[in-house]
C-alpha cells in the first residue's frame, strides 16, 4: 500500500468541507424521505430527523478522533487496526459501499426523470451523458471536485424556498399533536430518514486533501447541521401541506409540493425543480465514484482513471440492464438498512480498537 | 482531456432521443368532462384549442367511451389526428351519476399518478350531465369552454362564495378517515351554466349539498373570505333586505380536549362593508350599524349552527373538526370520533363588524 500523503498542491482549504458534506448529504434523499417517515411517525417525524442529525454529528466526531490518532484516510487506519488481510477486506467494502451509493443516487435520479418528465428516453442514454460529465470532472482531480461541490449548493439553495410557495394551502393543525408516538415508532423515523442524511462518511476518504484538516471539524459538523434543518424544514412544510395519509400516498412529496406553483411564465414549475436537481444530483455521483476509484487506486497500486472506468461501466451496465423499480428497491435496501448499519456499527467500533492500540503500545 | 472534449459536444445529439411535444402538433386538452352512460361505460370528452391565425377560441370537443377513467383518452386518440395530452388540463368535470356509481378515490386515482396533470386542476361536479355543460357555447367567444367554466370557478373562489378547491385539496380531505371532502357543484340553467351549490362527500360519495344560500357561511366555516357576498333580512317591522359584502373573514376553533364532555367553539368574524340597504334610514347613524351588526351575527350564527346541526345527524364532518379534536385530543380514534360527532356540544359565536358603509349615507 502506498503512503496517503497528498501533494500540498491538491489539497483544499478547510472551509470547503462544509460544502463537500452538505451537497453529498442532500440528494435523492430529501425529495423522497417524507413518505415513509410520515408511515412511520407521522406528527413526530422531525424528532427523528433530529435524533438522526444527532446520530451524524456523533459520528462525524468519530471520525475526526480517529483520525486524530491515525493520520491518513480509511484505508490507511483498516491497515492500521486490522492489519493487511482484515484491513483489506474492510476498505473493500467501503469501496464497494461508495459504488452503490453513487449507483443508487444515479438511478434513483434517472427514475424521477423518467416518471415525471421524458418516459421515453432510455436510461443507459441519461446515464451516459452523466458518466462522461463525472469523469471529465473526476479528471480534474480533487479540487475541480470541491469547486463542483461548492457550485452545486450555491445554485441549489434557492429550491428550498419554492417549498414555501405551498404555504400557501397549509393547515398547521397538521401539525399537532405532538408527541403522539411511542420511542421506538420515533426510532423506526430515524431509521427511515438514514437516506436522506448519509453522505458525511466520504470524509473518511477526503481527509487527507484537506489543508489543515484538524481545523475542518467545524465546518464538518456546520454542513450535517445546515442539512438537518433542511431536512426538518421540509419535512414541516410538507406535514403542513398534505394530510397524513396523502402524504403517504406520494412517492416524492418535495416534488409533488412544487407542482402546485405556478409563476406567470411557467404553468408547470416541477418541470424545472426536476431539472435542475441534475446539478443536485452530480456532485453526489461524482463524489461518490471519486472516493471509490481512489480507494481502489491505493488499494492495488494501480493509476486512478483505470477503476473509474470500470465504475462507469458497471453503472451504464445497471442502467442497461437492470433498470426498474426493482433493482432500485435492491440498491436502496442495500443502502438503507445495510450500508447504514455498518457505518453505524463500524466507525465506532473502529474507534475502540485504534484506542486499545494506541493504549497498549504506550505501555 | 482535448480528445473528451468531441465527445461531451456529440452528447447534445442525444437531445433527440425525447419526444418533443409541440404546442399545435398534439392535442392539448384544457379540460376533461367525464359522463356514465347506461352501460356503466365512462364517457370522457376533451375539450381541445384548435390554433390558427387570428381565430381566436375555436375548439373542438373530441370523446370516446371506455371501460376506465384513463384508458379513454387512449380511446379518443384513436379516433384523433393527434395524440390527446393533459398537461395544460385545467379542469375536470364529474357527473354527479358518475361519482355515485363509480366513487371519487377511484376517479381520482389516475389524475392524481399522472404527472402530466398538475395538483391545481380543479374538479367539480355537474348537476345532470356533464355533456350538456361542456357543449353550451361561452358567452364570450374568446375562450373555450374549458378555460371557461376554469374561470368561472376560479373567480367563484376568490371573489364569490365558493369555497377554495383543487385536486391537491380534495385529496387531502377525502383520503383521511371518513373522506369528508367538498366540491364545488355547477349545473346548466337555459343557456347559462352557474354554480348551484357545494358537493359534500363521505366515504367516497356525495351524500348531501349545501345550497347556493349557505355557501357564504359554508365558506366562513371552511375557510377565510375575502369578497364573499351576504344577504340577509333585517328583523324589523318592515323585514327589509341587507347585503353585505365581507371584506375579511377569520374562523377560530376552541376545542376542549375532554374525553367525558367534549365540546367545539366555533368563533366567526367578519369584517365587512354594507353593499345595499333596501331600506331609507341614515345608514351612517350608530344605533343603526349596531342593529344591522347584532342582526347579522345572529342570522349567521342561526344559520351555521342549522348546518353544523345537519352535518351532525348526517354524521359528515366537511369542516375537518376531527382533525382540530384530534390535534387536541392524541387517544382519538376514528371509530370513536364517529360515535361522539352527532351528539358533541357544538357551539358558533360569529362576530362581526361593519367597516365601511360605502360612498352614500
Amino acid at each position: 500500500m502506498n503512503q496517503t500523503d497528498v501533494n500540498e498542491k491538491y489539497m483544499v482549504a478547510p472551509f470547503y468541507v462544509f460544502f463537500l458534506v452538505h451537497s453529498m448529504q442532500t440528494g435523492i434523499g430529501v425529495l423522497s424521505f417524507q413518505r415513509i417517515l410520515a408511515k412511520s411517525t407521522g406528527t413526530d417525524g422531525w424528532i427523528s430527523i433530529l435524533l438522526a442529525g444527532l446520530i451524524v454529528h456523533s459520528l462525524i466526531w468519530v471520525i475526526y478522533k480517529i483520525f486524530s490518532m491515525v493520520p491518513g484516510d480509511i484505508l490507511s487506519v483498516n491497515h492500521h487496526a486490522f492489519g493487511k488481510w482484515g484491513g483489506n477486506l474492510f476498505s473493500l467494502l467501503f469501496i464497494a459501499y461508495f459504488l452503490v451509493l453513487g449507483s443508487t443516487v444515479m438511478v434513483s435520479y434517472i427514475q424521477i426523470i423518467h416518471v415525471w418528465m421524458f418516459e421515453e428516453v432510455p436510461a443507459w442514454s441519461f446515464s451516459l451523458v452523466f458518466l462522461i460529465l463525472i469523469y471529465y470532472i473526476n479528471t480534474g482531480g480533487f479540487r475541480t471536485i470541491t469547486g463542483i461541490a461548492f457550485l452545486s449548493v450555491m445554485m441549489t439553495f434557492w429550491l428550498a424556498f419554492v417549498l414555501f410557495y405551498a404555504m400557501k394551502y397549509s393547515e398547521f393543525t397538521n401539525l399537532l399533536p405532538v408527541f403522539d408516538h411511542s420511542l421506538l415508532d420515533i426510532w423506526t423515523g430515524t431509521k427511515h430518514s438514514a437516506l436522506s442524511m448519509i453522505g458525511f462518511e466520504l470524509i473518511l476518504m477526503f481527509y487527507p486533501f484537506i489543508k489543515d484538516a484538524k481545523a475542518s471539524q467545524k465546518y464538518a459538523h456546520g454542513g450535517a447541521l445546515t442539512t438537518t434543518l433542511i431536512t426538518v424544514i421540509v419535512y414541516l412544510v410538507s406535514l403542513v401541506f398534505y394530510s397524513q395519509n396523502q402524504l403517504v400516498l406520494n412517492i416524492w412529496p418535495t416534488l409533488t409540493m412544487t407542482s402546485i406553483v405556478e409563476l406567470a411564465f411557467i404553468q408547470r414549475f416541477e418541470y424545472i425543480y426536476v431539472s435542475w436537481w441534475a446539478i443536485v444530483i452530480i456532485p453526489n455521483i461524482t463524489i461518490s465514484l471519486w472516493a471509490a476509484s481512489r480507494g481502489f487506486k491505493r488499494l492495488f497500486n494501480v493509476q486512478q482513471k483505470y477503476p473509474l472506468w470500470g465504475m462507469s461501466l458497471i453503472i451504464l451496465i445497471i442502467n442497461i440492464f437492470f433498470f426498474d423499480v426493482d433493482s432500485l428497491n435492491i440498491l436502496e435496501k442495500i443502502i438503507n438498512p445495510y450500508g447504514v448499519l455498518f457505518l453505524v456499527s463500524y466507525l465506532p467500533l473502529l474507534l475502540v480498537i485504534i484506542y486499545i492500540k494506541k493504549k497498549r503500545n504506550r505501555l | 482531456m482535448r480528445k473528451l472534449f468531441p465527445i461531451i459536444l456529440t452528447c447534445t445529439i442525444l437531445c433527440s432521443c425525447a419526444q418533443p411535444r409541440v404546442v399545435d402538433e398534439v392535442n392539448m386538452s384544457q379540460a376533461i368532462g367525464y359522463d356514465i352512460l347506461e352501460n356503466d361505460r365512462i364517457e370522457g370528452m376533451f375539450v381541445i384549442p384548435i390554433f390558427q391565425q387570428e381565430q381566436m377560441g375555436k375548439y373542438q370537443i373530441l370523446s370516446g367511451t371506455s371501460s376506465t377513467t384513463s384508458d379513454v383518452q387512449a380511446a379518443v386518440s384513436k379516433k384523433a389526428d393527434k395524440t390527446v395530452l393533459l398537461g395544460q388540463t385545467r379542469i375536470v368535470l364529474f357527473s354527479e351519476k358518475i361519482v355515485h356509481k363509480i366513487g371519487m378515490t377511484e376517479l381520482t386515482d389516475y389524475l392524481y399518478r399522472e404527472p402530466q396533470l398538475g395538483n391545481r386542476v380543479l374538479l367539480v361536479i355537474v348537476e345532470g350531465n356533464v355533456k350538456n355543460v361542456i357543449n353550451i357555447k361561452p358567452p364570450n367567444s374568446y375562450v373555450n369552454i374549458g378555460i371557461y367554466l376554469s374561470n368561472l370557478i376560479n373567480q367563484q373562489n376568490e371573489t364569490g362564495n365558493g369555497p377554495d378547491t383543487n385536486l391537491h385539496l380534495f385529496l387531502g380531505d377525502s383520503l383521511e378517515d371518513g373522506g369528508d371532502a367538498y366540491l364545488p357543484i355547477i349545473k346548466k340553467r337555459g343557456k347559462d351554466v352557474a354554480v348551484s351549490g357545494v358537493a359534500l362527500f363521505h366515504e367516497n360519495k356525495i351524500v348531501n349539498k349545501v345550497q347556493s344560500k349557505d355557501m357564504f357561511v359554508f365558506k366562513t366555516l371552511v375557510q377565510h373570505h375575502r369578497r364573499g357576498v351576504y344577504k340577509f333580512k333585517l328583523n324589523d317591522k318592515k323585514k327589509s333586505d341587507i347585503v353585505v359584502e365581507s371584506i375579511r373573514s377569520g374562523t377560530k376553533y376552541d376545542v376542549s380536549g375532554s374525553e367525558s364532555h367534549p365540546s367545539i367553539r366555533i368563533k366567526l368574524k367578519i369584517k365587512g362593508q354594507i353593499k345595499e340597504s333596501m331600506r331609507s334610514d341614515n345608514l351612517t347613524n350608530r344605533k343603526m350599524i349596531k342593529k344591522i351588526e347584532q342582526d347579522m351575527e345572529a342570522d349567521i350564527t342561526k344559520q351555521a349552527t342549522r348546518l353544523i346541526k345537519d352535518f351532525q345527524k348526517r354524521n359528515i364532518d366537511p369542516l375537518g373538526l376531527k382533525e382540530k379534536f384530534h390535534a387536541k385530543n392524541k387517544r382519538m380514534t376514528y371509530e370513536r370520533w364517529k360515535g361522539m360527532y352527532p351528539n358533541m356540544d357544538i357551539r358558533v359565536e360569529a362576530k362581526t363588524d361593519i367597516l365601511q358603509t360605502g360612498v352614500s349615507e
